[in-house]
């Protein structure tokens, strides 16, 4: 399988831990919570395209609600594949982070 | 939680701005972008929320920029990869259609400084727009006289009388003067006399001295930077005195910034008026000077022309009185016109031909003629460009379908072909600019002016003209590249594809435009090369060759006649003549004549009126048909003429000889002189030949600007060496000046013999590079039918079959060019001739030879293939696949 880039997973993961309510903006959010960086609405909708297509995901439209003045969510799910890539992606970060702690690396700064 | 607020609205420009990056916009997404404008309005209140989203939005852009940015940068530097792989691929190709531009492109730059420099004549002086000069419009005796000067007191009267003139300036032309400072002297010829506020009125900026004082006192005058070089060296040139001509002295009071080439005068001297005040007739009808006027802001120019008819019954009425006996109104019943009328200054370059002048002007003809041959030039260029690209299609069909096939839009595939044509015609403009600084001189020469072509290095200009080369690239870049996208794939790669009969319609067509132009062109040039050899070579009545001028003998002064006599005895000179009228466009001299015992205005005649000595006829070998020449004889020939056939004719007299003229005095002392006429002479021509003879007389008067010297036939530069001799005897350390009347007789036409060139060689060029197109035209198509040929040869054709075959096709294209080129360029040159009285008529073999140049041409460029793939074995050209 081919691996997750760094901004897939990550927009993965939010997603996941979003469950029920992931979209647009709510996705930012979090993404903005989880890195410290912010996140624009933009930035996250590529990366949800890219990721649907690659059927990592997929989205459904919610009713429409009267505090969104009427307007739907593209609501986002994980499919099976897509939680296979996060399972996959974080075994091989594991393995490849196997045994190296952060003070052993600061010791050769 | 209940909002009570309504939901906030994106307005029409934030989602203007946001769809302009945002794809796939949709309920989902602009509900997204609502929620997050709400969120914003209910934290910091409904302005500063505002102000956040649409931070908010301007941020988002940066990231969908950089990205657009970047990809089209790849796509850019992928089309540029392909492009030049493809140039290099078909040298053959882009070398003919780079080299052809690259000349239409020289030509189109040529011009284009050409008229940039003939339209901003004049433009540089701070006022001008508010300048005009008066000139004078008038009609006596039946001629019309247009002429740029007009009398010495009208600039004061114009001041005085009419508040929308805030100031007028009056110049005089200084004439030649020999000027001497120390151990140098000069002749100059760039003199002018003007009033003191002559820098008032013209940016003449002064270098040294005070501008409003330096031309107020008598014997002053202002030199340009050039001039003082020349004769101060480094040495301060204020408060120097310069000698003129052995008599006057004038003191050097200031010196101006020389004038620009963009001008339509050229001082080197500028001399105050008052010196000169004695010598102004001031007299309205006495046209003297030059009259310059600085309207007010604002003033209405047309407005003031029409209070001109009231000025001229003010101030002229009592001069037309004491000449004539009649006011003006009543002179204007008998069809005398005396009227005046203003010229703006920026027009006088290009638009004004009034006699007198003070320089020659272009004409704006001029600039229309070359603007349209120079895009010719480049119409021709971008021709060959659009036939060749179209021809090739095939060629390249294949790459079209691999590329459909593989997934490339037809959006790519045009931009990737105009993106090579755009590269093309940025390769032809580093070439032209190359060629354009190796040619400037011969241009210079071409023109017979010095252009800047500085200001093609000027970053806005460098600027437009890759505007103009991007533009050119498009325009001949976007038909190939249409018809080379709507290739459907299959088809092509089933090699289906034979150009189609559209392309090879529209291909023949401009082929035919091509031959049309270069044919247009090639007729004109030589029928105006017939006229020219016809103006030269017509019986003038006077022989031209053979006779020496020597300029400004009057500086002689009183021992003229001796130096004539002396001359004489020269075995190598034939006879001389002292005189200030030439037959070649020299002075002119007006008089109003009648015939003894009419004296009605009617009767009145305007005719030139030469002083002449005993020698003048047989100097210039005139001929005399009826009479007798100026004879040392007759004592009674100091009030004797000589007419010519057109004033005897005018007179109305069958046989003049021994009947009285009567000539209207110049001024106010003499009033009538009454001549016998003893000779007529044979029409000769003294103007250029636009003009029909006009009537003259001849009168035994001295006048001494010349000396013309008839020479025997021999070794010329020892006939010059030995009068100079001579002369140095006379007047040592005088610069002796000579013209040969032959080469004054040239230079009355020289701006058809300039245009005549310049029109041969852009016609050259137009050939050349329609002969560059054809070339690669013929190459294509031979190369189509090498299977054909290969063919035709095992069925038994022969060379010369083979040959004719190939040759048909552009023989037709050519003839049908002919058919449309022949009748238009007739229509042009019969319009150009009209402006000469006397003129050749348009024969048959201008048309003959265009015909049979361009069919030759023709010829040539295709025989170079069709000969090759002739000769070639059928074996081979039917392996060819």
């Amino acid at each position: 399988m081919k691996f997750l880039t760094r901004q897939e997973e990550m927009v993965l993961l939010a997603v996941w831990k979003l469950q029920s309510d992931a979209y647009g903006v709510t996705i930012a959010k979090k993404l903005t919570e989880m890195t410290g960086e912010k996140w624009l609405l933009n930035t996250v909708y590529l990366p949800l395209d890219r990721l649907e297509k690659k059927r990592y995901l997929k989205s459904s439209l919610s009713d429409p609600s009267a505090k969104r003045g009427g307007r739907r969510k593209r609501l986002y799910k994980l499919t099976s594949a897509g939680i296979k890539a996060l399972i996959e992606t974080k075994k091989v970060q594991e393995s490849i982070w196997q045994k190296i702690s952060i003070s052993y690396l600061e010791s050769d700064l | 939680m209940k909002r009570k607020r309504a939901v906030p609205k994106i307005t029409k420009a934030a989602e203007w701005i946001i769809r302009s990056y945002q794809k796939d916009w949709d309920e989902t997404k602009r509900g997204d972008y609502e929620e997050i404008y709400r969120e914003f309005s209910d934290e910091s209140g409904i302005m500063r929320g505002k102000l956040r989203f649409f931070i908010y939005i301007l941020r988002s852009l940066v990231p969908s920029l950089r990205n657009s940015i970047s990809w089209r940068f790849m796509m850019l530097h992928n089309y540029l990869k392909i492009a030049i792989r493809n140039l290099r691929r078909q040298k053959l190709y882009s070398a003919i259609n780079i080299i052809g531009l690259a000349i239409g492109i020289t030509s189109v730059l040529f011009i284009l400084l050409y008229v940039q420099h003939e339209l901003s004549h004049d433009r540089y002086h701070e006022k001008a727009n508010r300048i005009y000069r008066i000139a004078a419009s008038i009609r006596m005796g039946g001629n019309d006289l247009e002429r740029a000067i007009v009398g010495a007191p009208t600039a004061a009267a114009l001041v005085n009388d009419f508040p929308e003139v805030e100031d007028a300036v009056r110049l005089k032309t200084g004439g030649n003067w020999y000027i001497r400072y120390g151990d140098k002297t000069y002749k100059e010829t760039a003199f002018i006399f003007a009033d003191a506020n002559v820098m008032e009125i013209f940016s003449i900026p002064l270098l040294e001295g005070d501008p409003r004082t330096a031309l107020s006192r008598p014997n002053t005058l202002i030199i340009s930077q050039t001039e003082a070089k020349k004769y101060f060296g480094s040495d301060d040139p204020v408060g120097k005195t310069l000698n003129l001509d052995n008599s006057v002295d004038f003191q050097v009071t200031g010196v101006f910034q020389d004038i620009p080439s963009f001008s339509h005068f050229h001082w080197d001297f500028i001399g105050s008026m008052v010196s000169v005040e004695k010598r102004l007739v001031m007299e309205w009808t006495s046209l003297d000077v030059y009259t310059y006027l600085l309207l007010r802001e604002g003033a209405d120019p047309e407005a003031l022309e029409a209070k001109f008819p009231a000025m001229v019954e003010k101030y002229c009425d009592q001069e037309f009185k004491a000449f004539t006996g009649k006011v003006y109104a009543q002179l204007k019943e008998s069809g005398t016109k005396w009227e005046y009328f203003l010229q703006p200054l920026t027009s006088i370059h290009l638009h004004s031909n009034l006699g007198f002048e003070l320089e020659p002007n272009s004409d704006i003809k001029y600039i229309y003629i070359f603007s349209a041959i120079a895009i010719f030039c480049l119409l021709i260029a971008s021709i060959n460009f659009i036939n060749l690209s179209t021809a090739r299609s095939t060629k390249r069909a294949k790459e079209v379908g691999i590329r459909k096939v593989v997934g490339s839009a037809r959006s790519q595939l045009i931009v990737q072909f105009i993106t090579e044509s755009v590269l093309m015609s940025i390769a032809a403009l580093f070439g032209a600019l190359v060629l354009v600084r190796f040619l400037q001189p011969s241009f210079h020469s071409l023109i017979g002016r010095e252009i800047d072509i500085h200001f093609l290095a000027h970053p806005s200009q460098v600027l437009i003209l890759a505007a103009v080369m991007v533009f050119v690239g498009i325009i001949a870049g976007i038909y190939p590249a249409f018809v080379l996208s709507s290739f459907k794939p299959v088809s092509v790669l089933k090699q289906q594809t034979k150009g189609g009969s559209r392309t090879h319609w529209l291909r023949s067509t401009l082929v035919v435009f091509q031959f049309l132009t270069s044919m247009v062109l090639i007729i004109g040039t030589l029928i105006i090369h017939n006229q020219m050899r016809y103006i030269q070579n017509k019986d003038l009545g006077f022989q031209k060759e053979q006779v020496l001028v020597v300029q400004d003998a009057f500086i002689l002064g009183k021992r003229i006649d001796a130096f004539k006599e002396e001359l004489k005895q020269n075995p190598d000179v034939v006879s001389a003549t002292i005189t200030s009228y030439l037959p070649v466009l020299s002075n002119h001299r007006v008089r109003s004549i009648f015939p003894e015992g009419q004296r009605e205005e009617k009767d009145f005649m305007a005719v030139q009126s030469w002083r002449a000595d005993h020698d003048f006829v047989r100097t210039f070998r005139m001929n005399i048909i009826q009479g007798r020449d100026f004879s040392r004889e007759f004592s009674s020939d100091s009030k004797a003429t000589i007419i010519n056939e057109t004033a005897a004719n005018m007179l109305g007299w069958d046989n003049p000889i021994g009947k009285r003229i009567g000539v209207v005095g110049s001024s106010k002392s003499e009033k009538y002189q009454y001549f016998t006429v003893i000779g007529v002479i044979k029409n000769f021509h003294f103007d250029s030949m636009r003009e029909v003879i006009m009537p003259l007389a001849l009168y035994l008067e001295p006048s001494s600007e010349f000396l013309a010297v008839r020479l025997q036939t021999g070794n010329v530069s020892g006939q010059i060496d030995s009068i100079k001799e001579l002369w140095n005897k006379y007047l040592p350390g005088y610069p002796f000046v000579f013209s040969f009347l032959d080469d004054r007789f040239e230079n009355m036409y020289k701006s058809e013999l300039r245009s005549g060139r310049i029109l041969g060689i852009f016609s050259a060029l137009a050939v050349i590079i329609s002969c560059l197109g054809l070339f690669g035209l013929s190459a294509y198509m031979a190369e189509q039918r090498t299977k054909e040929i290969g063919i035709r040869k095992v069925l038994g054709a022969t060379v010369p079959e083979i040959l004719l075959l190939l040759f048909k096709e552009f023989s037709l294209l050519v003839s049908v060019g002919f058919l449309i080129a022949a009748p238009l360029s007739y229509f042009f040159m019969r319009n150009w001739l009209q402006d000469f009285s006397y003129r050749t008529s348009i024969t048959v073999w201008p048309f003959m030879i265009s015909m049979g140049l361009a069919l030759s041409i023709a010829l040539i460029t295709v025989s170079y293939y069709a000969v090759k793939l002739a000769l070639s074995s059928p074996a081979e050209s039917l392996r060819y696949e």
